[in-house]
């Protein structure tokens, strides 16, 4: 399965472009920030929706309840890698899937404490090309510096790194392999780059669907079978 | 004289409006191309389109075997085309011709 966890479709009424323009791309899935029955969807078409919720900036506080009422109506959970404080807490949670470096960039910084946090509780660190396709020249220059001082810090922390695209509009959306391309510019190597498209975040999503599921009690715990006590 | 090795993409550029000719979707590679990795970069890459379909989007490149990998990073880095907004797709690379259409 090639799945994206970040396209920001605007509006429902989009969405079926998304859609179409992920068949193709050959994407099976993708995640989504619109509000859907279910957190894990088969469309008829056979594209898969996720639905991603991603954490306000504006406060530990807030990040704390939205999490609480949002994770288990969502497949994938984003915090955003702003402030030492909020890193901090998304990366040790393991109810957070995802850091996510986004637009402005000026303020994300990695540390390597929080990467090694966060590749302890099995948080990633998620990569968006979008800011590299709306910038050129120096401004440019810029997104790749702290795209790729940020990734070089997850990879020595042992912390996985998925790339997805953050495509607003359809034209943003890139296939597995463009990613792979766009990877390589991030300083990954070809065979980690397959990983960071093609495995981790197809991870993500059978680990929280495992995680959502009635029978799931704790990690390495389910009910397998259900009886009467005598 | 030193033989330099030449490599093929066949490659499918999506776009949301009007389509991009031939010229245009050269010139955007190899201004990428001189924005990521320089002058040198585009002096060595002898990048040329072989084949372009401007209706469908399909086409094959041809470029210098040893920067194959940065001429496509910098063709799937492209947002847009004139006014175009455009997504490129690399689909298969090969050695030949006979390679990259099969």
């Amino acid at each position: 399965m090639l799945i994206d966890l970040n396209v920001r479709v605007p509006t429902l009424e989009s969405l079926e472009s998304f859609i179409e323009m992920g068949n193709r791309l050959g994407l099976t899935g993708f995640a989504t920030f619109l509000q859907r029955k279910t957190p894990f969807e088969t469309l008829d078409s056979g594209m898969n929706l996720f639905a991603r919720t991603d954490l306000p900036e504006s406060g530990l506080r807030s990040a704390k309840a939205t999490l609480k009422e949002t994770r288990s109506r969502s497949a994938i959970i984003a915090a955003p890698l702003r402030g030492i404080d909020m890193a901090n807490w998304a990366a040790e949670d393991e109810r957070v899937d995802l850091l996510t470096i986004d637009e402005p960039l000026k303020d994300f910084i990695l540390r390597e404490s929080t990467a090694k946090l966060a590749a302890s509780s099995g948080t990633a660190l998620e990569v968006l090309i979008e800011p590299l396709l709306n910038s050129f020249g120096l401004a440019r220059s810029k997104v790749v510096k702290v795209l790729r001082e940020n990734v070089q810090t997850a990879i020595d922390a042992g912390m996985q790194v998925i790339l997805s695209s953050g495509a607003k509009v359809v034209m943003s959306m890139r296939s597995a392999t463009a990613m792979q391309y766009a990877g390589l510019l991030l300083g990954l190597d070809w065979h980690y780059a397959k990983i960071a498209v093609h495995e981790s975040p197809q991870y993500v999503i059978d680990r929280n669907r495992k995680r959502l599921s009635p029978n799931f009690v704790s990690p390495g715990v389910e009910i397998v079978q259900k009886g009467e006590l005598e | 004289m030193k033989i330099r090795r030449r490599r093929y993409l066949r490659f499918c550029l999506h776009r949301d409006g009007d389509p991009p000719s031939e010229k245009q979707l050269t010139r955007e590679i190899r201004r990428n191309l001189l924005s990521l990795y320089g002058e040198i970069a585009v002096a060595d890459s002898r990048l040329y389109l072989t084949e372009y379909n401007e209706d469908s989007g399909v086409g094959i490149l041809q470029c210098n075997a040893a920067l194959l990998e940065k001429v496509i990073t910098s063709a799937v880095l492209i947002g847009s085309i004139e006014k175009t907004l455009v997504s490129f797709e690399p689909k298969k690379t090969s050695g030949t011709l006979k390679g990259v259409r099969s």
